[in-house]
């Protein structure tokens, strides 16, 4: 390994952190099963800086791993031992809002919800709305093309990514795509978006921004059984409306929200179904009681409709707590993000519910309805022995059955470090060997976030830490 | 001409010949004009809608399927693409229409064709089916080469199967038209109108007339409801957009060139092209710009001066490529990933 003697010529000491003290607290991110020791942490604050890095990362072949906000659920931006950390926290400049191009271009260090802030004054927003973006980066939302509650309608983080200028793993300073929403050749915006970090760093991200929906209506709706809110799911998808969120909460995670934030949900529900429609006043007063008339035919046996901002807030505060929430019924937690078929969300929760009884581990429920993607909350107690391991194979048979039903395994989080061994069974060889060529024409040394995606690395040590301190200020959370 | 109906087919098809250029319809002549060594590979037979879940929001379709096909049978289900695809009535189809990024007004609403792409099945230079994206239209795993394909014009694989995300389709439609005295005032309203609550489902500029025509879909109590609020005149009917949707305007001799365009710039350029020999309109609220012309000499140096690129869909006496294109390193690294062995240059 090259002396670091180059690399700290770039910085001044105190933004090229070394030492054992310093370098703790980027042990680790979202998924606080894992961590690494890294070399250094860089923090530049010029795009120059950041290129110097790498170019410097890849003349010495010295791996190195850009992070954000480090929220990550997959272990997306879990350090490479004896690595470099590129800290993007500080490129934190919205370098752009065009309000007639509806279009805002910023650096990686951006937080998402600082966008829609500064695109508000002009009558837009930007639309994916991963749950910690209140304090995640776009840097890390592209990376791992994050998603959140409303997928369905808008999709995810890569279809609201116009352009992308990026350092490559090689040096080479390249972009894709641009101002315009239109594109002639590969899109390699779309390529590069999701590719967790395997290519290069994103120097400049230039987003889509839109309108925000002029009206809302929001339903909160108890039921008996999940299987029933999951038919009132299938009832409202082929009736022709198109909603911007769809969302169910089991009973163990109705529980955990009630104490957590008393979001007074329907008493005794075996599961609460959250329907959004939203748009201009002229559809919602429309639309609005065909959801009625659907609703009542799938019979909740209680039916609460927000009659103003405050209410509609609430209702989404039990929705938002209950990651958070669920933390105070168990010690630790996995949360999975499976993706399956729409239509056989009802096998894949019965199934589940099987596997939890049969190992005797909680599972708590909490899905993205519209569109399958489902995040289970596997609870266990890290100090007992053995007890990650054992919620570690809960969850892996969980993500097999994913498969199995014809869907995903991962809908937002991304692969990184957690999901890794699983993508092969997604992909057949030569797909995975394509992958892979792909990747090594980004990045011909392997130095970019090497360790992630692919399955086979080392791994480093899995390990009980608890839940991330962010979360149990309910700051983040694992969605 | 070969004409591959199995995957099989399709690579082996590959594999045996030295070069071989991939078509469907032709609808976008000069995209897939190959050069005489050439072995031409239409796909225009491995045709069929495999799987279509509606109640799932997906459905997956083989390369040749006509556009008009799979349009019908969503319909049917009260489903559509919302990105209004091109050329569809000439007989466009969905390898072309994914090779040619050929989307149209309707992408203004929820995104192009590379948005609603979630699957696909590609065969590379050396003949291997390569499957990627999903069935579900939620899916981060893997890299996004479904994404990727889209306007690949059969450069770097064959596009063999795709799978899309449709949505309902909204029940009625109407259109306004608005006259504007000049293109600063058309810049200036088809920002207010993109950035309105009505939630346009297009936005297309006629520079020559001074026309903006937008158009509104939903239930159509709400949509005629939001039109008093849009104000200008009664706009054009369901025909005069499936006719725009065929490019029915540029129905004349010359190149047909599309340029990626935003919409500040859009009233220099217009200034700059505007010419009794080029017919010309602005697509998606300002996102393309269309050129027809027989008489295409000073369009290069406007497209140069402005550093914008610009693909000739049509006429194959002229050059395909226009204006400043990106030369990257890695764009010849991945090209050699897909095509190795240089197959897919047979294009001219």
């Amino acid at each position: 390994m090259a002396a670091l003697t180059g690399l700290q010529a770039l910085y001044p000491p105190d933004r090229c952190l070394v030492g054992a003290a310093p370098l703790k607290s980027f042990e680790s991110d979202g998924l606080t099963a894992f961590k690494a020791k890294p070399r250094a942490v860089v923090l530049p604050e010029t795009a120059d800086e950041v290129i110097a890095t790498v170019r410097w990362c890849a003349e010495h072949q010295v791996p190195f791993v850009a992070r954000g906000s480090g929220t990550s659920l997959s272990g997306g931006s879990l350090p490479v031992a004896d690595g470099i950390v590129i800290g993007l926290n500080r490129l934190n400049r919205i370098i752009e809002i065009d309000p007639d191009d509806r279009i805002a271009v910023v650096e990686p260090g951006v937080v998402n919800a600082h966008v829609s802030a500064a695109a508000a004054p002009h009558g837009l927003y930007y639309a994916p709305d991963p749950s910690s973006q209140v304090i995640c980066t776009i840097g890390g939302n592209v990376a791992f093309n994050s998603g959140g509650a409303h997928c369905l309608k808008y999709g995810m983080t890569s279809n609201h990514v116009l352009g992308v200028k990026a350092v490559l793993a090689t040096g080479e300073v390249v972009t894709f795509g641009g101002r315009s929403r239109d594109e002639l050749g590969p899109d390699g915006t779309g390529l590069f978006c999701g590719s967790e970090g395997l290519f290069g760093v994103a120097l400049e991200i230039t987003l889509n921004l839109l309108p925000p929906p002029e009206a809302f209506h929001t339903v909160l709706a108890g039921y008996h059984s999940l299987e029933a809110a999951g038919e009132a799911v299938a009832a409202i998808i082929d009736s022709g409306l198109l909603p911007g969120a769809l969302e169910i909460m089991d009973a163990l995670t109705i529980e955990a929200a009630e104490a957590a934030v008393q979001c007074n949900y329907p008493k005794g529900a075996a599961a609460v179904l959250i329907v959004e429609l939203e748009g201009s006043r002229e559809r919602l007063e429309h639309e609005r009681p065909q959801l009625t008339n659907l609703l009542k035919k799938t019979q909740p046996f209680e039916t609460h409709i927000a009659q103003n901002t405050a209410e509609r807030l609430n209702i989404w505060r039990g929705r938002k707590s209950a990651f958070s929430a669920v933390g105070r019924l168990s010690p630790d937690f996995i949360v999975q993000d499976g993706v399956v078929p729409r239509t056989r969300l009802g096998e894949a929760l019965r199934r589940i519910d099987e596997m939890s009884r049969e190992t005797g581990i909680r599972v708590a429920n909490v899905f993205h309805a519209g569109d399958g993607n489902l995040h289970p909350l596997i609870l266990y107690n890290g100090s007992e022995p053995g007890a990650l391991e054992r919620a570690e194979s809960l969850a892996a048979r969980i993500l097999r059955l994913c498969l199995e039903l014809g869907g995903s395994i991962t809908g937002e989080h991304g692969v990184g470090m957690e999901k890794r061994e699983f993508l092969p069974e997604m992909f057949d060889e030569a797909t995975m060997a394509h992958f892979q060529e792909i990747r090594r024409a980004f990045d011909p040394a392997l130095i970019a976030n090497p360790g992630k995606m692919f399955p086979g690395s080392e791994a480093p040590a899995l390990g009980h830490q608890g839940v991330h301190p962010l979360e149990q200020k309910g700051v983040i959370s694992r969605e | 001409m070969n004409e591959p109906t199995s995957l099989r087919e399709i690579s082996d098809c590959i594999t045996d010949h030295r070069r071989v250029a991939v078509a469907g319809a032709r609808t976008k002549p000069r995209l897939s004009r190959a050069s005489a060594d050439a072995t031409l590979m239409s796909l225009a037979k491995y045709t069929g809608i495999t799987d279509y879940q509606a109640s799932e929001f997906t459905i997956v379709v083989r390369a040749g399927t006509p556009m008009a096909e799979v349009i019908a049978t969503l319909a049917e289900r009260g489903q559509y693409l919302p990105f209004d695809p091109l050329w569809v009535k000439r007989g466009a189809t969905v390898g072309g229409t994914i090779a040619a990024n050929a989307s149209g007004p309707g992408r203004i609403r929820f995104g192009g064709i590379r948005d609603f792409i979630i699957g696909a099945t590609v065969i590379d230079g050396r003949g291997q089916s390569l499957r990627s994206g999903g069935k579900v239209v939620k899916n981060a795993a893997g890299f996004d080469t479904p994404k990727f394909m889209v306007g690949t014009l059969g450069r770097w694989g064959a596009i063999a199967e795709a799978t899309f995300k449709v949505f309902p389709r909204p029940p009625y439609s109407a259109s306004r038209i608005w006259q504007c005295a000049d293109h600063e005032e058309a810049r200036q309203r088809i920002a207010q109108v993109a950035r309105s609550r009505w939630e346009p489902t297009a936005i297309e500029y006629l520079p020559k007339e001074r026309q903006i025509w937008v158009r509104l879909s939903g239930p159509e109590k709400a949509a005629n409801g939001l039109l008093e609020d849009v104000g200008g005149e009664p706009g054009p009917s369901e025909a005069d957009w499936a006719a725009y949707n065929e490019l029915t305007w540029a129905d004349n001799p010359g190149s047909l060139i599309r340029v990626p365009l935003s919409l500040n710039i859009m009233p220099t350029l217009l200034a700059e092209l505007e010419s009794p020999d080029h017919r010309l309109r602005v697509g998606g609220a300002g996102s393309t710009l269309w050129i027809n012309s027989a008489d295409d000499c000073e369009i290069e140096s406007v497209l140069r001066r402005h550093h914008l690129k610009g693909l000739n869909h049509r006429d194959n006496a002229a050059p395909l490529r226009w204006g400043v294109w990106r030369d990257q390193k890695v764009d010849r690294a991945l090209q050699a990933v897909f095509d190795p062995d240089h197959r897919f240059t047979a294009f001219c």
